[in-house]
């Protein structure tokens, strides 16, 4: 799987499973904190679930900045799996 | 079957605020069939509503977390706490008054990280009341008050 694809499928994950709207979320949107996105650490828990089963990579406490958007979340999946 | 004395052996809730009484079907980390029986004695009806006593939603959802939890914590650890995190399209699709017995089904789904969620099903007389999904994670009891 490409990196192209996980970025794909990360975004409809946090679409279908956190409720973000497809059309304001790109892959270097920050997701956490005063973004408009806004996602919280529960969001975050469901994140690192859904990698886990996914692609079989621990992300439990790996430091916030391999979350600040897709497109970090899909380069520490690659770099780790 | 699981009984009071085995339930209590399982989870750490206790009246007044235990809300399953048995355990009539339970695959440990899959799957648990429970049941609650619901009494006019229960405080919570005398003011919700007077005259016309309905289980709270928030309640309905407890016993179902409270089932989840010996699905869960079949292979607790004490260091650790099962806490509720999300609640999920949960529809309270008719009331549950005095005399019902909720037969609570609830069905791992998906787990991964730290985090469970499970689906729920509530019927009373083979009818659906309630139903909706529900998510834990486990957190260091160490944990609970730093703030």
């Amino acid at each position: 799987m490409n990196e192209t694809e996980i970025k794909t499928k990360l975004k409809e994950f946090i679409c279908s499973t956190l409720g973000v709207e497809a059309d304001v979320l790109e892959f270097d949107t920050e997701l956490f904190g005063d973004s408009p996105i806004g996602l919280d650490s529960v969001d975050s828990l469901e994140i690192i679930a859904y990698v886990d089963g996914e692609y079989g990579v621990d992300m439990t406490g790996v430091g916030k900045e391999h979350f600040l958007n897709i497109d970090s979340i899909a380069a520490y999946i690659l770099a780790n799996k | 079957m699981i009984y009071i004395n085995g339930i209590n052996d399982q989870i750490g809730q206790r009246p007044p605020f235990q809300m399953i009484d048995r355990v009539t079907e339970l695959v440990p980390n899959e799957s648990a069939v429970g049941l609650k029986c619901v009494s006019v004695n229960e405080p919570h009806f005398m003011g919700h509503f007077p005259g016309t006593p309905i289980m709270p939603g928030v309640l309905i959802i407890e016993s179902c977390a409270q089932l989840c939890s010996m699905v869960i914590e079949a292979d607790k650890q004490d260091d650790k706490l099962y806490v509720l995190l999300k609640v999920d399209g949960f529809k309270f699709i008719k009331p549950v008054i005095p005399g019902d017995q909720l037969v609570i089904s609830v069905k791992k789904t998906r787990a991964g990280g730290s985090i469970f969620c499970f689906d729920a099903e509530v019927r009373v007389d083979g009818n659906i009341h309630a139903k909706g999904s529900v998510m834990f994670t486990a957190i260091d009891r160490s944990s609970v008050y730093e703030r």
